[in-house]
């Protein structure tokens, strides 16, 4: 028999306890960021160091800098608008395209890079597993920013979790255009080609995470309905 | 929904966050009414409404901890209703009849725009979801979502084929989203 809705208002009532507002998602956002950051630069020089001379390449390469901050700045955005996004009505609906089209950006420099790269190519620093390494390092943050934003309440799981790998594989590709070997046909082969794939990850987790909860719940209604 | 109706929601929201069961009820029952209201005035009288109603309210309370007190309630509100409501128009079944009325009763007339302009100011002050739509998607939903015709019924009352039914149901329902997404900012 169908519930009405008094009914649910007052199963609703009686499933009633305190609430705590959670830590507002900007912050969430920003020390899962931060977090990431210090995870990603400390595993990536456990392995190996920076490639030598990046940082000074940095400061007398106007577009490399360029390069790597808009990267960086569209990951910011991104990961922000994941966090926001996680608090019904909170996210401003603006800050996805530009941080999606930052990201599309900084991907075409280095496709522009092909034909006139930033830096000379070259050979200096490459990393035997850097492809292993981009993908390996973006796993724990991106588990951690779909485990953070389930905490609040969100409507579009499979799309969160989407952005919250673009967001967190974005930060060792970043690193490893400091990291390893720079030449835009690597950088786009073994540095960015991994995101996708973390992306195409994330998504299987939520899903499966989903299918789990959907279960739990199915299974939860029938006992009920029996007893 | 007014600013004093806003404030007064956002109070028992507030004191149903510190467990204040008769505050919660309270807030429920108004807020059922009110979103409805809005169904309603989106969709018309459709068979899913209080479904969707009712999913609403479960998604309020399992989201009740993400209200922030100090920001505004109606965007967090109409954040939920939106997502559940366009999850629902997703997931509608062509075989819940909504109207004991035969196909072949629908007059083509009604199916059919008028003028353009007319149309659209009419649909302006309705606020109506399917009149803010083109009219071959207008069409597709009644027909499917709202009068509850299978595919096949619908795409032989169009004249067209079941895959291109399937298809303009696709798109129509893309199109009241891409509406209802409209209303956030």
């Amino acid at each position: 028999m169908k519930t009405t809705r008094s009914e649910l208002i007052q199963s609703l009532a009686r499933d009633l306890h305190p609430v705590r507002p959670p830590l507002s998602p900007l912050l969430a956002a920003a020390c899962w960021l931060a977090g990431t950051w210090v995870f990603v630069v400390s595993v990536t020089l456990l392995i190996a160091p920076l490639r030598p001379g990046a940082l000074l390449q940095a400061s007398t390469h106007g577009r490399f800098l360029a390069e790597s901050l808009v990267g960086l700045a569209g990951s910011v955005l991104i990961a922000g608008y994941v966090f926001a996004d996680s608090v019904p009505g909170f996210a401003r609906r603006v800050v996805l395209p530009v941080g999606l089209a930052l990201a599309v950006v900084w991907v075409l420099a280095f496709v522009a890079g092909l034909g006139f790269p930033a830096l000379e190519p070259s050979m200096v620093g490459k990393r035997a597993e850097c492809y292993l390494e981009t993908l390996v390092y973006g796993l724990p943050p991106t588990l951690a920013a779909i485990w953070i934003s389930r905490r609040y309440f969100v409507l579009e799981p499979l799309r969160t979790a989407a952005l919250s790998a673009l967001a967190a594989g974005m930060v060792p590709a970043l690193l490893m255009q400091f990291a390893c070997m720079y030449d835009p046909a690597h950088i786009l082969m073994f540095h960015i080609l991994p995101v996708p794939l973390l992306v195409a990850v994330a998504v299987g987790v939520q899903w499966l995470l989903l299918r789990a909860s959907s279960s739990r719940r199915d299974h939860r209604s029938s006992t009920a309905a029996g007893s | 929904m007014t600013r004093n109706d806003e404030a007064h929601w956002s109070e028992l929201m507030q004191r149903s966050q510190a467990g204040n069961a008769p505050a919660y009820e309270q807030l429920l029952t108004e807020l059922a009414d009110g979103i409805m209201a809005y169904l309603r005035h989106r969709f018309g009288p459709a068979d899913f409404t209080e479904d969707c109603v009712q999913e609403c309210l479960f998604a309020i309370h399992q989201a009740r901890h993400t209200f922030m007190p100090g920001r505004p309630f109606r965007p967090w509100l109409f954040a939920i209703v939106r997502n559940r409501a366009i999850d629902m128009l997703r997931r509608q079944h062509a075989y819940t009849r909504v109207f004991p009325v035969r196909l072949d009763d629908v007059q083509d007339a009604d199916l059919t725009s008028t003028g353009a302009e007319e149309q659209h100011d009419r649909a302006q002050r309705a606020g109506s979801v399917l009149e803010l739509l083109a009219p071959g998607h207008r069409e597709a939903l009644r027909l499917t979502k709202l009068m509850g015709y299978s595919i096949d019924e619908a795409a032989g009352h169009l004249g067209i084929s079941r895959s291109a039914m399937k298809v303009r149901v696709h798109r129509a329902t893309r199109a009241a989203v891409r509406v209802l997404e409209g209303e956030r900012e």
